[in-house]
């Protein structure tokens, strides 16, 4: 048994396989930033932390002539969100429904991924990490004829900066839906916006405040994983089982200049 | 002795010799009175491979995993043929292509599981096991006879082979949910 202590729980085989289904198909939409960034690992849940290759000297008085430096890392997070699964549910799976009412377990995968798009987005200062928002170009506004222009502006400076391309715009998912909704001279919004990104995409990333206009060309951004997102099992009573989803990273920039944020 | 190699050979002339009259047939009853069984002795032998056999295969072979993703991919070719077939009229323009890619798909496959998988596990089987595992091959083509009780939907081929090679020890276990990454290349 492992530290997510999924065989402890009262849930068969057959429903286990549904929950990780579910958590699966509601997770993989929103998680934006694996479409943009690179991903390395999993590692596995005893993975603490990312190499840096750096060192910071030790002022260390007994030392003599040694020189003495530490070895830099970066701590990987840990995020947990739990949610519960009514236990009248889990019995139908083993009757053999396959329709199971899942909606709390849909809000904890929302909430996973609106975290770790934040975090990689926006960066997490608490915890050491670098977002790809660090620098703004420009205003976005809500007034989407102007997003291509806006847009081509911000692909404009990756590519003075040597960025290559395909571009990915990540945005809200009210800002998508507005974008998805609009034309310009009887042009799709959407499509116009894929020829500016080179042929890239325009994501739809919860938790992205604005929007971020990133290369999708590889070695600028990590996500490296120790453990990947997994359903682990807490405890339950009568009516309920309390499950969480949980997973462990780090999030590094390694080319600051490979993104740009478009402030609302 | 039922060695399970020598069982799943039988069952592979068996496919062969039972394709070959359908090229004699024109007659939609005739077509139907060959093609029903020989579909579901495709799907039952593939379920029955996937079960007892190639979990095997995966804990002794030289080179398993390319030839279990192999064949897992081709069972899938298989099922997705003998699927498409019975959703049109025997006889059919449909439905003779349909067979034709059942077909063509099994003829590779058993062109390959031959010339890999199956020579791969008689190096590394003995005959004590290939006795065994024939014996549960036979009952479990009994059980299943004409499908029944069976799933034949398609199996991810690469989740197939990580779940048999955590069961023989030759994987570390990642529980997780395993998303990574969804970049497109």
């Amino acid at each position: 048994m492992n530290h997510l202590t999924r065989e402890l729980a009262p849930i068969s085989a057959a429903a286990w396989k549904q929950i990780d289904e579910e958590a699966r198909e509601r997770l993989t939409p929103h998680l934006a930033a694996r479409r943009v960034v690179d991903v390395t690992g999993p590692h596995g849940w005893d993975y603490s932390a990312t190499n840096l290759g750096r060192v910071r000297p030790v002022n260390h008085a007994g030392a003599g002539i040694a020189l003495v430096r530490q070895r830099q890392v970066l701590p990987l997070v840990e995020v947990r969100v739990p949610f519960t699964v009514a236990r009248d549910e889990l019995d139908s799976a083993d009757r053999g429904a396959t329709d199971l009412a899942f909606d709390d377990l849909d809000r904890a995968a929302h909430d996973v991924a609106v975290l770790e798009n934040k975090a990689v987005f926006h960066g997490w200062d608490e915890v050491g990490f670098t977002g790809l928002a660090a620098t703004s170009t420009g205003a976005l506004g809500t007034d989407t004829e102007s997003y291509p222009h806006v847009v081509a502006k911000a692909v404009d400076v990756l590519r003075e900066a040597g960025i290559k391309g395909p571009y990915a715009m990540a945005i809200g998912p009210l800002g998508h839906r507005r974008i998805a909704e609009s034309t310009e001279h009887g042009l799709m919004v959407l499509d116009h916006l894929h020829r500016i990104l080179g042929g890239g995409t325009v994501l739809r990333a919860p938790g992205v405040d604005g929007a971020v206009v990133a290369s999708l060309d590889g070695g600028h951004f990590v996500l490296e994983l120790g453990q990947d997102i997994a359903v682990g099992y807490s405890h339950h009573d009568a009516d309920a089982v309390t499950l969480y989803l949980e997973e462990s990273f780090s999030f590094r920039v390694l080319e600051p200049d490979a993104a740009t944020a478009l402030t609302e | 002795m039922p060695d399970i190699t020598s069982l799943i050979l039988d069952d592979h002339e068996w496919f062969r010799r039972q394709f070959a009259a359908l090229d004699d047939l024109d007659d939609p009853q005739e077509l139907a009175a060959v093609w029903g069984p020989l579909a579901d002795l495709l799907d039952v032998h593939a379920a029955a491979e996937e079960e007892i056999f190639y979990p095997e295969l995966i804990r002794r072979g030289d080179d398993p995993e390319a030839e279990t993703l192999d064949a897992i991919g081709d069972h899938n070719d298989i099922r997705d043929g003998v699927r498409d077939a019975a959703r049109a009229p025997v006889g059919s323009a449909e439905w003779r292509a349909a067979v034709r890619r059942a077909r063509t798909a099994n003829s590779e496959h058993m062109a390959e599981e031959e010339d890999d998988g199956i020579a791969d596990f008689r190096r590394n089987a003995d005959a004590d096991l290939r006795d065994q595992l024939g014996h549960r091959f036979l009952a479990f083509k009994a059980e299943h006879k004409g499908t029944r009780g069976l799933d034949t939907s398609d199996v991810d081929p690469r989740r197939y082979v990580e779940q048999r090679e955590m069961e023989a020890g030759r994987l570390s276990v990642d529980p997780s949910l395993r998303i990574g990454s969804l970049k497109e290349e």
